[in-house]
């Protein structure tokens, strides 16, 4: 192994990475013309660089499934009677339960494994609410409205 | 630069790049909990200290330093406090697999197991690098050195890289 050698195998990760400057670029790529060695070396630095990116593959971040609940429309509220209320949110938290299992399973029927993420949940007004449930694919996008829940 | 980097518009920031941020505390701490509180306080820092960004690098930059020093604080808590060991695998997401992704799971596997060997500094830089958003002269930044400086540090730490992880690509062959 000669001097160049070493000096192109110094710099052949910014030369990969496009970080090498021109006079360096013109440098290197001649010399791996005409030395098989050092072109073995390049190709075993690429062929790991890529091997690392592939171990470690972007993975479903908290942000990516979100769920929120908005209060519906503004309305004077309508004082609820005890046992109402009890039906109500009765009826809110089945309604609620039926759309994450539909959600689940949706996304299982995919194939897509439902990640784990963050939900944060306002609720103002249990007598309207939307839920929207968003995915990756805007084709698994679900937006329902429950109005009139009491 | 960016519209969306303007340093006043920190919701646009934090809209674009909480996803990166996040994927390199998972890199760097290889623990989905301890990546969410990362990137949390992140931007909790940020948004304290946005007022003193004076613009010297790219915002994206900023961040991703605040990030990484953020990181390296936990893991050094971690360390002295019994936290995940170095070398830790980061959580497997699919805890039942299709059998045809699991030969591609084994080979991450095997791959991320030769990486044990290597250094921790060099560990950290390929975790920054493997954002492709940063190049050299951001990478500088976010590690406080120059850009000669992380020429000569990604060089090594590629060179080692492939060092190690030969003899998992030679099963491969």
């Amino acid at each position: 192994m000669t001097n160049q050698c070493e000096w192109v195998r110094e710099n052949l990760a910014s030369f990969q990475d496009g970080e090498a400057g021109a006079a360096e670029e013109s440098r290197i790529e001649a010399h791996l013309t005409d030395c098989a060695g050092c072109r073995e070396e390049a190709q075993a630095l690429e062929a790991a660089w890529t091997q690392y990116k592939e171990a470690h593959p972007l993975q479903p971040g908290p942000y990516e499934l979100s769920a929120t609940f908005e209060a519906g429309p503004l309305e004077p509220p309508i004082p609820l009677r005890p046992a109402a209320l009890a039906w109500g949110t009765l009826a809110l938290a089945g309604s609620l339960g039926m759309l994450v299992v539909f959600g689940v399973g949706l996304l299982r029927v995919e194939q897509r494994p439902l990640e784990a993420g963050s939900m944060l949940v306002h609720l103002r007004d249990p007598r309207s609410v939307e839920l929207t449930l968003t995915t990756q694919r805007p084709s698994a996008d679900m937006l329902v409205s429950m109005q009139g829940l009491r | 630069m960016l519209a969306s980097e303007d340093p006043l518009d920190f919701e646009a920031l934090y809209r674009q790049h909480r996803d990166s941020i996040f994927q390199l505390a998972l890199r760097l701490l290889r623990d989905r909990d301890r990546a969410m509180d990362a990137t949390q306080e992140t931007f909790s820092r940020a948004f304290e200290a946005k007022d003193g960004f004076r613009g010297d690098a790219k915002p994206s930059t900023w961040l991703f330093r605040i990030a990484y020093n953020a990181c390296l604080a936990r893991l050094a808590q971690e360390n002295g406090h019994g936290g995940p060991a170095e070398g830790a695998e980061p959580e497997d997401a699919s805890a039942s697999r299709p059998e045809a992704v699991a030969e591609r799971e084994d080979n991450r596997a095997a791959v991320r197991r030769a990486l044990e060997r290597l250094g921790e500094e060099d560990r950290r830089l390929l975790c920054l690098q493997m954002d492709e958003d940063l190049d050299y002269q951001d990478l500088a930044a976010v590690l406080g050195c120059s850009v000669e400086a992380v020429r000569m540090r990604v060089s090594r730490a590629r060179r080692r890289l492939k060092e190690v992880l030969m003899p998992v690509m030679g099963q491969k062959r």
